[in-house]
Order: structure tokens, then sequence, then C-alpha cells
């Protein structure tokens, strides 16, 4: 059966994403990636060193966007003008490539999303034709808010990002999940593959991760837990889970029991 | 003919006179693939880097994807 994950006009097999930032090397980076079966790859824009080293390789060689749908970042950016500016070069660096992750971050050290600017920001690059998909605070009216104005897919924090804590208010993912039409995608804070699990299960249309993968002690091993996390929280998700009870309920019959 | 004084990357630098975008990259030693150009806070199309000329007091920035999450 077909349950392809579906932003904007596009359609993705995989509703795992990842990032490519802090792998110890290249091809450890490319190895954890494919293992992991993402079909979006997210990318910061930086500036080049000036009289550095001149043969420094470029990640766009490595990861092809041939190969994998590439999703430029803002990161870094702390106001709507610098990550509108960002995502403009980004597109001119893909060839006209649109669809761009927005992140306008608060705080240098909680790296806590702002919100007022992220969501200004997410206005204006709409309308220079930009496909957002938005990182945000688990903020419900934010999250509304934020496909109000015209955002492909809607991205909360499972927890600040790099820490590794997972899910930390589930019940405001799943009234995020519940309530907007385009794709929920939980971003930052996932730790390990039951906490990409936990994200599915309740509805999540796909889960974002960079540190999970690249800070695991086998980054490879791990790649491969989180594709088989994801599919199967979205399986569990399709499958409508049992109702909890408080009562025990015995799975093998109770007549015919030999009794003494 | 004399050099001019830019921002380049927020660094300042001479730079000779009448350059366009590749001659700078060229001049910086930097291969001009994968990297795109912004010239005073205004993306320069590849198209245009040719065309697109370098004056006193300009600022260019740099950059080219890396890895991010």
């Amino acid at each position: 059966m077909s349950d392809s994950l579906r932003i904007g006009v596009r359609e993705f097999q995989s509703r795992l994403m990842v990032g490519t930032g802090k792998y110890a090397n290249d091809q450890l980076a490319i190895d954890a990636i494919r293992e992991s079966g993402a079909d979006i790859v997210t990318m910061a824009i930086r500036r080049v060193n000036l009289g550095q080293n001149k043969d420094e390789s470029n990640i766009l060689e490595l990861i092809s966007p041939n190969e994998f749908t590439i999703l430029p970042n803002t990161a870094g950016c702390y106001t709507a003008d610098e990550s509108v500016r960002t995502c403009k070069l980004a597109r001119e660096l893909l060839g006209g490539h649109s669809l761009v992750k927005l992140e306008v971050i608060g705080d240098k050290n909680t790296l806590l999303p702002d919100m007022p600017e992220t969501l200004k920001a997410a206005k204006d690059l709409v309308k220079e034709g930009f496909e957002v998909m938005v990182y945000c605070t688990d903020d419900f009216d934010y999250a509304v808010a934020l496909e109000d104005v015209g955002c492909v897919a809607v991205m909360p924090l499972a927890a600040p990002i790099g820490s590794g804590r997972g899910i930390e208010n589930p019940h405001t993912i799943e009234a995020i999940v519940k309530t907007i039409q385009v794709p929920v995608i939980v971003d930052a804070g996932i730790g390990t593959a039951s906490d990409a699990t936990l994200a599915m299960e309740l509805g999540c249309d796909g889960v974002l991760l960079n540190t999970a993968i690249a800070g695991a002690q086998n980054p490879v091993i791990m790649a491969a837990a989180m594709r088989q996390a994801v599919k199967a929280g979205r399986s569990a998700y399709l499958a409508g889970r049992m109702p909890k009870s408080d009562q025990a309920s015995a799975s093998s019959p109770l007549e015919g029991v030999i009794h003494s | 003919m004399k050099n001019i004084q830019v921002s380049i990357n927020a660094e300042s630098k001479e730079i000779p006179h009448n350059l366009n975008i590749p001659q700078v990259l060229d001049f910086l030693k930097l291969k001009d693939e994968l990297l795109v150009v912004e010239l005073n806070e205004q993306v320069v199309m590849r198209a245009d880097w040719a065309t697109t000329t370098v004056g006193e007091g300009d600022k260019l920035e740099i950059v080219k994807a890396i890895g991010g999450g």
C-alpha cells in the first residue's frame, strides 16, 4: 500500500528527514544518510572561508541534489530579514529550488525559535514564492497561524535542538496534528528510536532529526533504527492502537482450564 | 589601475579595479561552482555574473552549503 508523504506539490516515500551536520567525517555522513532512507536532507548556508583551504570539499558534491531533495535551512538567523536573505541565496545556489526550512532563533543558548519573527518571516517567504517548512515551538496557536499564512509543513520541536530529550509535550503535538491540515513534522529534540516512533504514533506526518543519528556511537546503525522506528510508528498510527484500560483482560480463554 | 576597497564576507579586502564576479572569485582563488554571491544584499544570478562589476565600497557575500540540521 502506498503511503507517501505529500508536502505542497511534492511527494516523498520516506517520512524521515535528516540533517547533515555534526558528522565526524564526510564518509560517515553519506553512509548514515543513505542508511536512513531519507528523501529530504537539510543543509545550512554559510560564508565561504576566504584564504583558507582552496580545495576543501563542498557538501553538494557529496550529497547531491540528484540523489536527495535538499532542504536548505536558515539556521543561525535571528531576524526575518536575515532568513529571507538566506533563503534567496539558497534558491540561487540550488538552481531555483524553492523548498526551504525556516528557522528563526530567539536565543543563542536555548536555540528556541522566536515565534513572532518566525511568523513574519514565513509571511515574507510565502509572498516571495517559497515553499516554507517551518520550525516552531510546540505552541498550538502559532502552529495554526503558520498554516494560515501558507506554510507547506509545520515542524514543532520535540525538545530543544540537539538536546535529545524526546517529545516533552506529546499532548500539544497531538493537538496540533488533529487541527491543522498541512503535514506536521516533529523537528529537533529526538534522541533515540522510540522518540521517533512516538512522534509517528501521535499522528505526525514525519520526523526531522540530525544529532540523534550523527551523535550516536554508531551513526549508521542508528540511521537504520530511525528508518525502522518511523515506519513502525506510522504503521501503528494507521493501524489504530487498542484502547487503554485500567483493568487487566486475559488473552487466553478462561474456560477449560485444568483445575485441581 | 588602482585597487579598490570592498567588504567580502564582512572582511575588508583590497581587490583590483573593475573585476566582474568570476574575476573576483578567481582573485580570491575560489572555485566558482556551488557558490552563490550577494552584492550589496541582492543575490547576483549566475547568468549576470559576467556583466556585474564590483566597485569601491561594495559589500559582497560569498556563500555555500554546509552540513546542518
